[in-house]
């Protein structure tokens, strides 16, 4: 009997309570999320009929973290659909081709979910149905094409302690970081961080040695040389990367511009730099060097070495914490669709 | 056990223990006592010398029985043992010694005169053919040759030895059948040989597929039935024991089963008088009546003994209404369906198990309900049976002023013609279950072969197409008088226009064929349309006449099927990442065809997986085709086929195939009805093949520089298209009704008038 009350009121307490937290906090970098996009329900409707025309409007969020909002830094939106229903009904620059430019603030705190607009991407004609058919049904395809950014900030500890002789140090490196996502459909999964040791460094220094009389007290300083061992270390970090969203990554390269990925240029860019991305690491305000330069995505997922040259390996006097900052920048590729079915009025 | 085994296994311990002892003066000791057990076991063998065991041999009997166990040593390891003893001392000795199988002397004796046999006929053959090779030396001249026959000739120490395999890596190649060593084949000839053998091996693949798939089906429907009986026994089981009481009195199983079949039984009554005949119904009343056959089994299992009879009769028993369900389908008679829903409404288990069985309930109450049951259930069949049958004649036609009333003979004769009727259709459609076996076995094989292309039929508002509905009569008719049957064309298409010829004929018992005149003779269907039709004879003998309404028409079929494409770059590196494209971006793995409705199927080939992958650096080939083929179960068949066209996005081209039908006949048109694509049309294939189906299949290539205008310049996308299959034909639809007419009654009561 105990039991059946203890569980009829702890449980629905244990339930509220877990429903408390901090109230408004926002969280700008968290959601695995880019720029959506979706069909608006009736643009088009899921009855047309033929010799109608439609107009296609998509609802475009940028629910990320990262704002498209540069004159250069903007998402492209194709359609596609079956020419043997659907004919062009307005003016498109490219033949056949309609893509429309789309700038979108991500979250911020002036637009704590992300701006969100409504784009009339194409007004489409529905032919006459051909031959005997009564009431096909045809797929509508929307897709869109923007360039990204993942941003991290991870505060690291450079510990130059690799063998755990310090008795009390200021800081003790952890091996991982774990995370579930930035605000991007490309999410920095995990960071293994490991402290490479690099070699050490003998110092000398002249330094003020007390002198002490037979009764222990402060005689004299005397200068004399005193030598130090310093640790030398190579940090060095794993980024474990995971395609979260529903898309297509395309790497980003310098000098590339949208149209150059997105747009009607698209068809030159090179098969290597499908689902792949590349990424940039600081720790402080030093670059490492991350390898490959150009990371492949296989089954969604990939892996990046950060870490600083051998030649520029930090000495470490004592432990102390830096920053580590991480940039994956991409182009990514969505799409989205909808069947329509077509009547005749015939 | 004798002494002398005794012993032998005191000398096994004691080697056991010398084995495992570290001890040098228990060792010692051990060593002394092994030497006087083996003193012992030498003094019995020489008292007794035939239980003396083979010394210096690679065996042992303790070694037999540690390898082959106690159990298998007798029967294993022992024989041989036992064999080789009686080589030594006999089988007698063997068998005393071996405490062998009862007929291991048998086995022996019959072991050793096999091989005192085989080195008889060894010897005599060696002997015949050596004194044969001398004779043909001796009539040649010269010295015989040494002949080397020993060596095949020799008794086989192993009575069946393995095979031997003979010109291994040699293959054996056979010539074509028609193969003619002075005829110089050309390389067209040994190509057709070359397909020609393909097909038949494929042939032969899908004949074992489909020989493995029933018998896959067999095991699956004999699984399926012992796991539904287990279900059944498993309910039983679990309701007997709270099924004790009704009321005050105990019931039984067998009262169980009663009550249950006696609720089937009623619920056909219910469903025969609600006049629910269609499919789904049949199946599950039929369904019920098996699941009386697995609950049968559960409870008679336990209650009655029935022997094995009751497997033998039930089945075809219950079987009777199944097959009834399932001619009614291949059938076109309503009465059909009416006829097996009787079968059902007859209380087959009940009369079985209570009347042919001697099955009887606990209480008297429930047996006299049974039997009342039974009785009553039969008098409603033979009634309801009775009243379709005489439903013909209670027409009140006045024929020539004259009032016509049946007879009882008239009824008797009238029910026994209907019962007729109903034989010989059930005859005709037996007859055709062989050619629908064989035609879906047929379907299923071409389909294998890769020349059959399926699609599905699209599903309409309204039906499409030309259908005669009501094509049937009650009427009586009389000889000398005229005839006439009425019914129904109903034409619906969005073609412009349909061009309808109307014909019928009479064909008698005998044969004879007789031409009616169709009323309207043409008629022009403007999208709907519907119009009484008649078919009129100036008169008919008498006797049953089968009538058949004939239309003739132009049709169209139209079949749609969506090809995706992609770039092979694009592919390519997404497979390469494990990404899944169809998930991706929503495509179809394998593409439908939809073929609008009407009398024939078209079908497309949909047997690429989509999406396509497309060269941008170079042209891309793709396999499109179409079949042609008379829907299963329609009623009429195609006269012959005005073209066949394609339609394809102008981006593309239709080239030659791999087959000829393509190479020789294919034709590029004008036609604007379809603005951004380009129709082809095909040559009328050979008229023999309008009685099957009809493929022709072609390549549809894209030129490199067609890609990006068909992307629409979006290389990094999946883009539909959608190809159009169409063939023009004349098909001809029937109606069927027969009729009975009777003799002249006028000239019966004035014949000379």
């Amino acid at each position: 009997m105990n039991k059946k009350y203890f569980i009829i009121i702890i449980f629905p307490l244990l339930l509220i309570l877990s429903g408390c937290g901090r109230p408004g906090a926002l969280e700008i970098y968290t959601g695995t999320s880019g720029v959506d996009i979706a069909f608006m329900e009736s643009a088009p409707q899921r009855e047309l009929y033929e010799r109608s025309e439609v107009m296609i409007t998509l609802e475009v969020w940028n629910k990320g973290a990262y704002s498209l909002i540069e004159r250069d830094e903007y998402a492209i939106i194709g359609l596609n659909y079956d020419p043997l229903y659907f004919r062009d009904a307005g003016e498109s620059p490219i033949q056949g081709y309609k893509g429309v430019d789309v700038w979108l603030h991500g979250k911020s705190l002036s637009w704590p979910s992300g701006e969100r607009d409504l784009v009339n991407i194409a007004v489409l004609e529905v032919r006459d149905v051909p031959g005997t058919r009564e009431m096909p049904t045809t797929t509508i395809k929307a897709n869109i094409c923007y360039p990204y950014t993942t941003f991290l900030t991870q505060t690291v500890c450079m510990d130059a302690d690799i063998y755990d002789i310090a008795h009390r140090p200021a800081c003790k490196n952890q091996p991982r970081y774990s995370y579930s996502s930035q605000g991007a459909p490309v999410a920095i999964s995990r960071i293994d961080s490991e402290m490479l040791p690099a070699g050490s460094i003998r110092q000398s220094e002249i330094a003020g040695m007390p002198v002490a009389d037979p009764d222990g007290w402060l005689e004299d300083i005397r200068m004399a040389q005193q030598d130090t061992t310093l640790m030398v270390v190579q940090p060095s970090f794993t980024i474990h990367l995971k395609n979260a969203g529903k898309g297509i990554v395309l790497t980003r390269r310098e000098g590339q511009t949208v149209e150059d990925v997105c747009g009607e240029r698209s068809g030159n860019i090179s098969f290597r730099d499908i689902n792949s991305l590349n990424v940039k690491a600081w720790l402080g305000n030093n670059e490492l060097k991350c390898e490959p330069e150009i990371v492949s995505m296989i089954d969604g997922a990939g892996r990046v070495r950060c870490y600083v040259p051998r030649d520029e390996s930090m000495v470490v006097v004592s432990n102390y914490i830096d920053t580590l900052r991480v940039e994956v920048d991409y182009f990514y590729r969505e799409e989205t669709s909808k069947e329509v079915r077509i009547n005749r009025i015939r | 056990m004798s002494e002398i085994d005794n012993l032998r296994g005191e000398r096994k311990q004691i080697k056991k223990k010398l084995d495992y002892e570290s001890d040098e003066n228990r060792k010692k000791n051990l060593k002394a006592e092994l030497a006087e057990i083996d003193r012992a076991i030498k003094n019995e063998e020489e008292k007794n010398p035939e239980l003396k065991r083979p010394r210096g041999e690679d065996f042992s009997y303790e070694k037999g029985m540690r390898r082959g166990g106690e159990k298998n040593s007798n029967r294993y390891i022992g024989r041989e043992t036992a064999e080789r003893y009686a080589n030594i001392y006999g089988s007698e000795a063997a068998e005393k010694r071996f405490a062998q199988p009862k007929n291991l002397k048998a086995q022996l004796d019959a072991g050793m005169e096999r091989r005192a046999e085989e080195e008889r006929i060894a010897r005599t053959t060696q002997e015949r053919i050596e004194s044969e090779i001398r004779k043909e030396a001796a009539s040649k001249g010269g010295d015989p040759p040494k002949t080397t026959i020993n060596k095949e000739v020799t008794t086989k120490q192993n009575p069946d030895p393995s095979p031997q395999p003979t010109n291994t890596g040699q293959q054996h190649r056979q010539n074509p059948p028609n193969y003619n060593p002075n005829q110089p084949y050309t390389r067209k000839d040994y190509e057709k040989m070359y397909r020609d053998e393909l097909k038949r091996m494929k042939r032969q693949e899908a004949y074992n597929e489909i020989k493995d798939f029933g018998r896959v089906m067999g095991k699956g429907a004999s699984s399926a039935g012992r796991g539904v009986g287990k279900v059944t026994s498993g309910i039983w089981n679990f309701l007997s024991p709270r099924i004790k009481k009704v009321g005050d009195k105990e019931i039984s199983g067998v009262d169980f089963l009663i009550i249950i079949i006696m609720i089937i039984h009623g619920l056909d009554i219910v469903w025969l008088n609600l006049n629910i005949t269609n499919n789904d119904a049949l199946f599950i009343r039929g369904g019920l009546h098996l699941l009386i056959l697995f609950f049968a089994k559960s409870v008679l299992k336990e209650n009655a003994p029935m022997g094995e009879l009751w497997r033998m009769w039930i089945i075809p028993v219950l079987l009777i209404p199944l097959l009834g369900l399932g001619i009614s389908n291949f059938g076109t008679a309503d009465h059909l369906r009416v006829f097996s829903g009787a079968l059902l409404l007859f209380p087959l288990w009940l009369f079985y198990l209570v009347k042919l069985k001697g099955v009887k309930a606990s209480s008297a109450k429930l047996a006299n309900l049974a039997n009342f049951y039974i009785s009553a259930l039969i008098f409603l069949t033979l009634l309801y049976f009775l009243s379709l049958a005489t439903q013909a004649f209670t027409s009140t036609q006045v024929i020539e002023g004259q009032p016509d009333w049946f007879t009882p003979q008239d009824a008797i004769y009238g029910a026994g013609e209907y019962l007729g009727g109903i034989i010989s259709t059930i005859y005709e459609s037996i007859i055709r279950i062989g050619p629908g076996v064989t035609n879906v076995t047929e379907t299923l094989l071409r389909q294998s072969l890769g020349d059959y292309y399926t699609g599905r039929v699209e599903e309409n508002k309204e039906r499409t197409g030309v259908f005669i509905e009501g094509f049937t009569t009650r009427e009586t008719f009389y000889e000398n008088y005229p005839v006439v049957i009425s019914g129904t064309l109903k034409a619906r298409s969005f073609v412009e226009n349909v061009s309808i010829n109307l014909s019928c004929e009479a064909r008698d018992h005998l044969g004879n064929i007789r031409q009616g005149t169709a009323e309207p003779r043409n008629m022009i269907i403007y999208e709907y349309d519907q119009q009484a039709v008649f078919c009129s004879f100036s008169s008919l003998p008498a006797g049953s006449h089968d009538i058949t309404l004939k239309a003739d028409f132009n049709f169209e079929t139209w079949a749609y099927t969506t090809y995706t494409f992609i770039p092979r770059n694009f592919l390519t590196s997404l497979t390469r990442g494990g990404e899944d494209i169809n998930r991706k971006f929503n495509i179809n793995r394998r593409p439908i065809s939809i073929y609008t409705s009407g009398p024939v199927s078209l079908g497309m080939d949909t047997r690429i997986e989509m999406p396509i992958a497309i060269n941008t650096n170079s042209d891309t080939n793709i396999p499109v085709g179409i079949t042609l083929d008379n829907r299963q179960g329609g009623m009429g068949d195609i006269q012959s086929v005005s073209r066949y066209v394609i339609k394809i996005p102008e981006y593309f081209t239709l080239t030659d195939g791999t087959r000829s039908l393509c190479t020789r006949n294919i034709t590029e048109v004008k036609d604007a009805t379809l603005e951004g694509y380009k129709a082809y049309t095909f040559k009328n294939p050979s008229p023999e093949l309008v009685q099957f189906y009809m493929t022709v299949s072609c390549n549809m290539k894209l030129p490199e520089n067609n890609v990006a205008p068909l992307m629409r310049n979006n290389l990094l996308s999946a883009m539909d298209v959608t190809i159009v299959g169409i063939a023009e034909y004349d098909y001809q639809l029937r109606g069927r009704t027969n009729i009975r007419v009777r003799e002249d009654p006028v000239a019966q009561v004035i014949p000379n008038e």
